[in-house]
């Protein structure tokens, strides 16, 4: 063997893990406020035939701060798809999801908010007008400014009825129609957030009420509601929270939906709607393993781990029949994972909808005790159902009622804190519930989905940091990696360095201590730091606020025969002379140099194999720009590489990570050459086969 | 019955020709390996020289997709290049198809044995008569095709308005396939004939060709679409079971790759193997009936 390189710094790591153990896990579970900030009583009804509404809405607002405000901010974000000057139009082209906008007159949508009255009568609607807190976009109607006749005092409160029109756009982002299938998204008047001073580093209290943005998803505050649907009795609604009434008059039903604590209302109405329901049990629908996981990764007794029962309903499309089950189980994933790692789930209902196939743009989107789902014919058949898109579309929108429905970070400015971290659970999820390999396609390829992370991560160009507005991203796939696969990596990273115990605990208490709140960036590195003893700001200032990014390498190796000892030596018996021509020390000397070529220092591992099979493993510190590795060694080395167990997920280039001396001999051969060959012999394969077709043509 | 049954025959009497399978065959891998060579260095960089190739060939489920993506991203130009000569390759694959048809006509099926200068002189008189027919077969084809795609366009518009699990819609995309399907096998089996033609007269142009293979295809319509489904469905079938093995052979080892790389060739095989039988069973039914074409 070589010189004993060999540094394996368990002991080391085992030290902050004994630290956390002694402290003390979070401060107490957050509880919701009482009373809360904003209560909504909305009676609306549905037109199906011309897909508007017609809805009165009682709000109470409760001014939180110690500030006295002088108006009201409401989103009104269906005047989003009012025309294509909107700002939500302009920044999206039109096409946002994918799908085109205002194909017919009928395609667009508005909201009219008719009269805003206040308890004594006083039509405060001729002096509200719409603002445009984010730019010039004078046709943008997203933010209506209400100015009050009488300031709100601290901690006072103002009551307001309002009365308002709106109609759906034809569905292509969230919210719309098709046919008779109508998401309701985004419809009513809705208060902004007022943000105290202190509040999110706010130096002042104001309004945060932003336009509707195309690469940005919501921000209000916690509430509660009671929403009256009148709809067709033919049909089927479904609703956040839960529905304590419905009655029937002259071919229309009404339905009551109640749910406190949460800071928007959805639903939806389609006559098409196949109804699942069935009840989440927490004693027959968690796996045991499961629960032995968590306690174990989390240091708790499996009784602090108890979750309660949730009655689920899915609302099926009649030709999704096949994705009945699929819905169902990933609701119970969802709902045992989440619930086990971060904390029980508080609602006591969860409805999951299915979109038409010409509905998609409403697929794949969260709202409190209410998400959507999304899939279409081809996937749901072999082979393509061995790719689990419906669970971890599933799994995914559900994670979104912990990070967004309750931990409610603000997803205009601060998008990773709930696209990011809910990537990363939703990635923790699908390995649990399916395993390393979570697409197992025949021909024994498969793959896990988080790997394809660091692809989006690796060619985008690094321009952006992980926080920042949404709408100042360089362009909406920067938005879009730097939100969600970037932070999965981002925490991967954070994982691996603080040890998946640490990580966990700290996951946890951030959840618990900001449940019903708005945190921030700095308020997630706060219980991290806490619950970890650790400073963690090298991975804010570098990796969340800047764009640094971690590149060792292996830069150049080389390995050759020692020449025999030649020229003239003094040694114990005196100078001696040598010149052995031909012969040789039987030592090989290899210099591998490997360099970190990002702007982040940290550290990582370095190995050098041999081509008899020796292994030498060292660690490269994170002060280090470059480190040489010099050996002398009976036999050549085979390859060598830096990160070799892909630990660090921050390293953006993993092209460079190896080099590869030697195939061929001795234990260490690699398997390069024969898939080189391989995908060689594949690819000419594959152009045969379509050379082959087009002579079917000719 | 009994037609069909020597129509079908005279094809499988024709897979004998083995040396013309293989001819067909080493073309197909000719121009397969010609396409793929920009994409050697880039190979050997990338899963000789670094360990990506490891992770590809043992499929592990995190490193794999991460060294693909890395390898199409990082060698794009080479990937691009590939891309670039596979369409060469399917050009220069139709032109060859073309050259070859005129000697599969000139020697395929006559009483005796397969004559190879026979076949490579067809080869060369024909040439420029399939060539003509196939700018003719190409227009049919772009008129089947803005056909489909007008009768396409109409449903959508029709079915606008209809929900995705409508019967309607269903049956409309259904039948536009299956007319277009049809009247690609009659155009196909159009310019199968026209080809033919000149099996009985070398001179013979190619708009009397396709007149005198309309006039063929009248007379035995039926038999016609019979023997074009019969190969049409054997040649599927067989592909996709080959296809199917060569999919699921997991090979890691290079005696596993060897074998993986044979039943390419076989797949390869199989197809021209499908494309002579094919030939074999359209011209014995020509010379039975061309007596009989004005």
């Amino acid at each position: 063997m070589p010189d004993r390189l060999l540094v394996s710094p368990r002991g080391l790591r085992l030290l902050p893990a004994l630290a956390a153990a002694l402290c003390p896990l979070s401060a107490p579970a957050a509880t919701p406020v009482r009373p809360p900030v904003v209560s909504y009583t909305i009676e609306v009804s549905l037109d199906p035939a011309t897909h508007q509404l017609e809805g009165k809405e009682r709000l109470t607002w409760r001014n939180p701060s110690a500030d006295t405000v002088h108006e009201l901010l409401f989103h009104t974000y269906l005047n989003a798809f009012k025309n294509n000057r909107s700002t939500f139009m302009r920044e999206s082209g039109g096409k946002p999801r994918g799908e085109e906008a205002g194909g017919k007159p009928g395609d667009w949508g508005w909201i009219d908010v008719l009269s805003i009255r206040t308890r004594d009568g006083t039509e405060l609607r001729p002096e509200a007008a719409y603002v445009r807190p984010d730019g010039n976009d004078i046709f943008d109607e997203t933010v209506l400014s209400v100015p009050l006749p009488s300031p709100v005092a601290p901690n006072g409160e103002i009551a307001l009825d309002i009365k308002f029109k709106a109609k759906l756009p034809k569905i292509f982002a969230r919210t719309g129609f098709v046919r008779d299938y109508h998401l309701v998204g985004q419809w009513f008047p809705k208060l902004g957030v007022y943000e105290p001073a202190g509040m999110r580093g706010r130096p002042a209290g104001g309004w945060n009420c932003h336009a509707f943005h195309a690469n940005s998803e919501f921000y209000a505050d916690f509430g509660d509601y009671d929403v009256t649907l009148d709809v067709p009795t033919n049909y089927v609604v479904g609703a956040t929270g839960r529905r304590t009434a419905g009655t029937k008059q002259g071919g229309r039903t009404r339905y009551r939906y109640v749910q406190n604590d949460v800071h928007d209302f959805a639903w939806t109405a389609d006559p098409n709607f196949v109804v699942h329901e069935f009840r989440f049990d927490p004693v027959t629908d968690v796996p045991e393993s499961w629960i032995a996981g968590a306690a174990q990764e989390l240091g708790m007794p499996e009784a602090e781990l108890s979750l309660k029962p949730v009655a689920v309903r899915v609302l099926l499309q009649p030709n999704h029949a096949r994705a009945r089950d699929r819905y169902a189980l990933s609701a119970r994933q969802g709902l045992a994972f989440y619930g086990l790692w971060y904390g029980a789930y508080p609602y006591e209902t969860l409805t999951v909808v299915d979109p038409p196939d010409d509905g998609q743009g409403s697929g794949g989107m969260e709202y409190p005790t209410f998400i959507t789902g999304g899939t279409f014919g081809i996937p749901l058949r072999w082979p393509f159902d061995r790719v689990p898109v419906v669970e971890d579309v599933t799994i995914h929108e559900f994670g979104h009622q912990y990070w967004y429905g309750m931990v409610g970070s603000n997803e205009f400015e601060e998008a990773w804190l709930d696209e990011g971290i809910n990537t990363d659970s939703e990635y923790r999820a699908m390995s649990l519930a399916f395993g390393p390999r979570q697409v197992n396609l025949p021909g024994g390829i498969g793959f896990d989905l988080s790997s394809l992370a660091h692809s989006d991560y690796a060619r985008l160009p690094n321009l952006d940091p992980i926080r920042r507005f949404a709408w100042r991203f360089a362009s909406g796939n920067h938005y879009g990696v730097n939100s969600y696969p970037k932070v999965g990596l981002l925490l991967a990273q954070l994982k691996h360095d603080l040890g998946p115990r640490d990580f966990a605990r700290a996951e946890r208490a951030y959840f618990q201590e900001w449940s019903f709140r708005h945190p921030s960036t700095e308020d997630f590195f706060a219980v991290f730091e806490r619950v970890c003893r650790r400073d963690l700001s090298t991975y804010r200032v570098n990796l969340v606020d800047g764009t640094a990014r971690l590149d060792w390498s292996v830069v150049s190796a080389r390995t050759q025969r020692r020449e025999a000892d030649e020229g003239v030596f003094d040694g114990a018996k005196g100078r001696e002379t040598k010149k052995e021509a031909g012969s040789t020390s039987g030592l090989y000397d290899t210099v591998v140099l490997f360099g970190n070529l990002g702007e982040w220092s940290h550290a990582a591992k370095a190995r050098l194999v041999f081509r008899d099979g020796a292994v030498v493993d060292r660690d490269l510190p994170a002060e280090a720009r470059w480190v040489r590795l010099t050996t002398a060694y009976t036999s050549k080395l085979a390859w060598a590489a830096v990160d070799p167990d892909r630990d660090n997920a921050w390293d953006g280039n993993r092209e460079n990570d190896s080099k590869v001396l030697g195939t061929g001999k001795g234990l260490a051969d690699t398997g390069g050459r024969a898939a080189a060959v391989k995908t060689f012999g594949w690819v000419s394969y594959v152009v045969g086969l379509f050379t082959q077709i087009l002579w079917a043509l000719a | 019955m009994n037609g069909r049954r020597g129509l079908l025959g005279a094809g499988f009497a024709a897979l004998s020709q083995g040396r013309l399978i293989l001819l067909l065959t080493l073309a197909t891998v000719l121009l397969g390996v010609t396409a793929a060579i920009p994409l050697w260095p880039a190979l050997h960089g990338a899963f000789v020289d670094t360990l990506a190739g490891d992770h590809v060939l043992s499929n592990h489920p995190t490193f794999a997709p991460t060294d693909v993506f890395d390898f199409l991203r990082e060698k794009s130009p080479a990937v691009s290049g590939t891309f670039e000569a596979a369409h060469g390759s399917a050009l220069l694959g139709v032109l060859l198809q073309m050259l070859l048809a005129g000697g599969i006509v000139a020697a395929l099926g006559r009483p005796g044995p397969f004559v190879w200068s026979e076949f490579f002189t067809g080869c060369r008189r024909n040439l420029w008569h399939n060539v003509k027919c196939f700018l003719l077969f190409a227009v049919l084809l772009l008129g089947i095709g803005l056909l489909a795609g007008g009768a396409w366009w109409v449903g959508k518009r029709v079915y606008e308005d209809a929900p995705p699990w409508s019967d309607g819609w269903l049956r409309w995309r259904l039948g536009v396939a299956a007319v277009a399907l049809l009247l690609f096998a009659v155009s196909s089996l159009l310019y199968d004939f026209a080809r033919a033609a000149r099996r009985r007269d070398p001179g013979a142009g190619a708009f009397h060709a396709y007149g005198s293979a309309r006039r063929l295809l009248a007379g035995s319509f039926w038999r016609s679409l019979g023997t074009f489904t019969f190969w049409l469905l054997f040649g599927g079938v067989s592909v996709l079971l080959l296809l199917g093995l060569e999919w699921w052979g997991n090979a890691r080892s290079w005696a596993g790759i060897a074998l993986h790389t044979l039943l390419q060739v076989a797949v390869l095989a199989a197809r021209s193997g499908v494309r002579v039988g094919a030939w074999g069973s359209l011209l014995a039914l020509y010379d039975e009936r061309a007596a009989f074409i004005p």
